[in-house]
């Protein structure tokens, strides 16, 4: 069975009388795996090894030979793998088992073509054990067999094709395995939302967006050839209905972000309907827009001491009625009610100008020239912290302390910042 | 140093950190000067700088989602070389904090026992106390008893901080 390939015998399997595909797998086959030959005149049994490119690997077992010994059985010829069946040694099935791939490759040679796809995958697989990347498969051994089964050739190229018709522009990122992926979909109005496509050559799909609700995941197209179902055509579209349906709310909530200044979330998104918005003097009002109902009125609740929460208080409890859910936005309701107009949000000069003097300022008084003092008139030795103190504010702080050591005019301690050892000179 | 000067720092300090806070409040933490009633609306010179009042929104995904949280906050006179004392007013069902809103937390007292540094401030303790209050640290509790059933009976422990929130903490 181990016999080299002559010319001849290579000339008799393609005048076999089969089917075109048959002869073009076997063609292949000859050219690939040189060692694997058909056994029948019918070509659904094949015999012979695999020679691996990792045979040099050195490890303490004795089992590494070069080739895996494979037997496949496919009834219904080498261009179709339904029904097939491969078997490996008893050497190489020890090695798989020992890295606890066992059963992974059956999972893998089913989303095989053909014969020569088939073949690929185990001697892929084998070659991975050896080279040591077993940890990387292995890690992932507990979940379903299809998450380490690689996708057929046709998951590429139908993706691949929906991208060109959705344009590459709007892709953000696609990861290695061609599995996760994050769009850029705009919105009727012209918004770009950030769309996460993941797991998606699984059966387990999920579709991701900054939204207060999830997006559905569109129906399986029956009649696509792509093996588990739905097209990123048909995804993009599903977004763009859900987007179409929350217009409204992000109306409210752009209103909201654009003319006050929200203190909470650091960074508003559509994917939450809670706003904080400062109303100054340590005040704030914080909302909770519905998410189904944006205009009409929110969840409020007024944060603040008594003294000035009180009277506005007064005239939420007082005004509400005259809410006017068409005529002005939330915001513009709210305002008018509490008889008040919200601050507006601190520009980019204003955010520029309050912590230009940050870096300067003494670490424990936080400010920069003190009375009888001065400026700081140290830092921390270390570089990367270089914090500035007032050499009187470190000494007060150090002195304050149990474990600071001192000698003569010398504190020694650590900075309150980085920790690393600290002294100061009175 | 003598203590004017100490004052000095501390009156300074404490205007740095009302403007920070002002600008940028830690996430569900809101801060403002308690001022005795009684004085004119429109100056905050009848506030005195040692007594702050401040509010914890409950986290999602906590049982103290949904309920507004109070507390009081003293400044010390030798702060920030003291730590400040804060305690909830709103009462709360938690490993870590006792039926008088006294919280065990490192930050909130002097070393070696405690954590306190110069480095921090009123932002970055109710930070800390917002974040004690989402991961309860039951190996270190205040409450035996609370803490005994936040380590054994998970549910039970959850269902009564939720009612206590239901009963405290809702309508601020």
């Amino acid at each position: 069975m181990q016999g080299a390939l002559t010319d001849g015998r290579l000339h008799n399997t393609s005048a076999i009388p089969d089917t075109l595909q048959a002869s073009a797998v076997v063609h292949r086959l000859v050219a690939r795996f040189p060692h694997v030959l058909p056994q029948n005149r019918s070509l659904t049994e094949y015999r012979g090894w695999i020679a691996l490119h990792t045979a040099g690997v050195t490890q303490a077992s004795e089992c590494l030979t070069a080739e895996v010994v494979v037997q496949v059985r496919c009834p219904c010829g080498p261009a179709d793998m339904q029904g097939a069946d491969v078997q490996v040694d008893a050497h190489t099935r020890a090695l798989l088992e020992q890295c606890a791939l066992g059963d992974v490759l059956p999972a893998r040679t089913a989303y095989a073509t053909d014969l020569v796809e088939m073949l690929e995958q185990v001697s892929d697989l084998v070659e991975r054990c050896r080279a040591g990347r077993v940890a990387n498969v292995a890690a992932s051994a507990t979940s379903p067999s299809w998450t380490r089964a690689l996708p057929r050739p046709e998951y590429y190229k139908r993706l691949l094709h929906d991208l060109e018709r959705i344009g590459w522009e709007h892709v953000v990122r696609i990861d290695d395995a061609f599995a996760e992926l994050e769009l850029q979909v705009p919105d009727a109005a012209g918004r770009q939302h950030l769309v996460i496509l993941r797991d998606w050559h699984t059966p387990a799909p999920s579709i991701h967006a900054s939204l207060p609700a999830h997006v559905p995941l569109p129906e399986p197209d029956r009649s696509s050839v792509q093996p588990h179902g739905i097209s990123l055509m048909q995804a993009v579209a599903q977004v763009r209905a859900v987007l179409g349906a929350y217009q409204p709310l992000f109306q409210v909530l752009d209103d909201v972000d654009q003319h006050s200044c929200v203190l909470e979330p650091e960074r508003p998104t559509y994917a939450t309907c809670i706003r904080r918005i400062a109303l100054g003097r340590h005040c704030s009002l914080y909302i909770e827009v519905d998410p189904h109902n944006p205009r009409s009125v929110p969840v409020c609740r007024l944060l603040g001491g008594e003294r000035d929460t009180a009277a506005l208080q007064e005239r939420l409890n007082g005004g509400l009625h005259q809410w006017d859910a068409v005529g002005r936005t939330p915001r513009q309701n709210l305002e008018a009610i509490l008889e008040c107009s919200f601050p507006p949000a601190p520009t980019a000069a204003d955010r520029l100008h309050g912590s230009s003097t940050e870096g300067d300022e003494c670490g424990i008084c936080y400010s920069y020239r003190m009375e009888g003092v001065g400026v700081p008139d140290m830092a921390c030795d270390y570089a990367p912290c270089a914090r500035p103190y007032h050499r009187s504010c470190l000494w007060e702080w150090l002195q304050a302390l149990p474990e600071t050591r001192q000698s003569f005019q010398v504190c020694f301690g650590v900075c309150p910042y980085c920790s690393r050892p600290i002294r100061v000179r009175r | 140093m003598n203590t004017g000067s100490v004052e000095q720092i501390r009156v300074k300090r404490l205007a740095r950190e009302m403007e920070s806070l002002q600008r940028s409040p830690p996430p569900y933490v809101s801060v403002w000067l308690a001022c005795s009633d009684g004085g004119n609306e429109a100056e905050h010179g009848a506030c005195q700088l040692d007594r702050w009042e401040a509010a914890i929104r409950g986290a999602p995904g906590t049982p103290y989602e949904g309920g507004v949280f109070r507390l009081e906050v003293q400044v010390p006179p030798r702060y920030p070389f003291e730590p400040p004392q804060v305690r909830f007013r709103t009462p709360i069902y938690h490993p870590n904090i006792d039926a008088s809103g006294r919280i065990c937390l490192d930050a909130l007292s002097m070393p070696p026992r405690g954590a306190w540094r110069p480095s921090a401030n009123l932002g970055t303790v109710l930070a800390a106390v917002q974040q004690l209050m989402g991961e309860p640290n039951a190996d270190d509790g205040l409450v035996a008893e609370i803490s005994e059933e936040y380590r054994r009976n998970r549910v039970q422990f959850e269902r009564t901080a939720r009612e206590w929130t239901r009963q405290h903490a809702l309508g601020a």
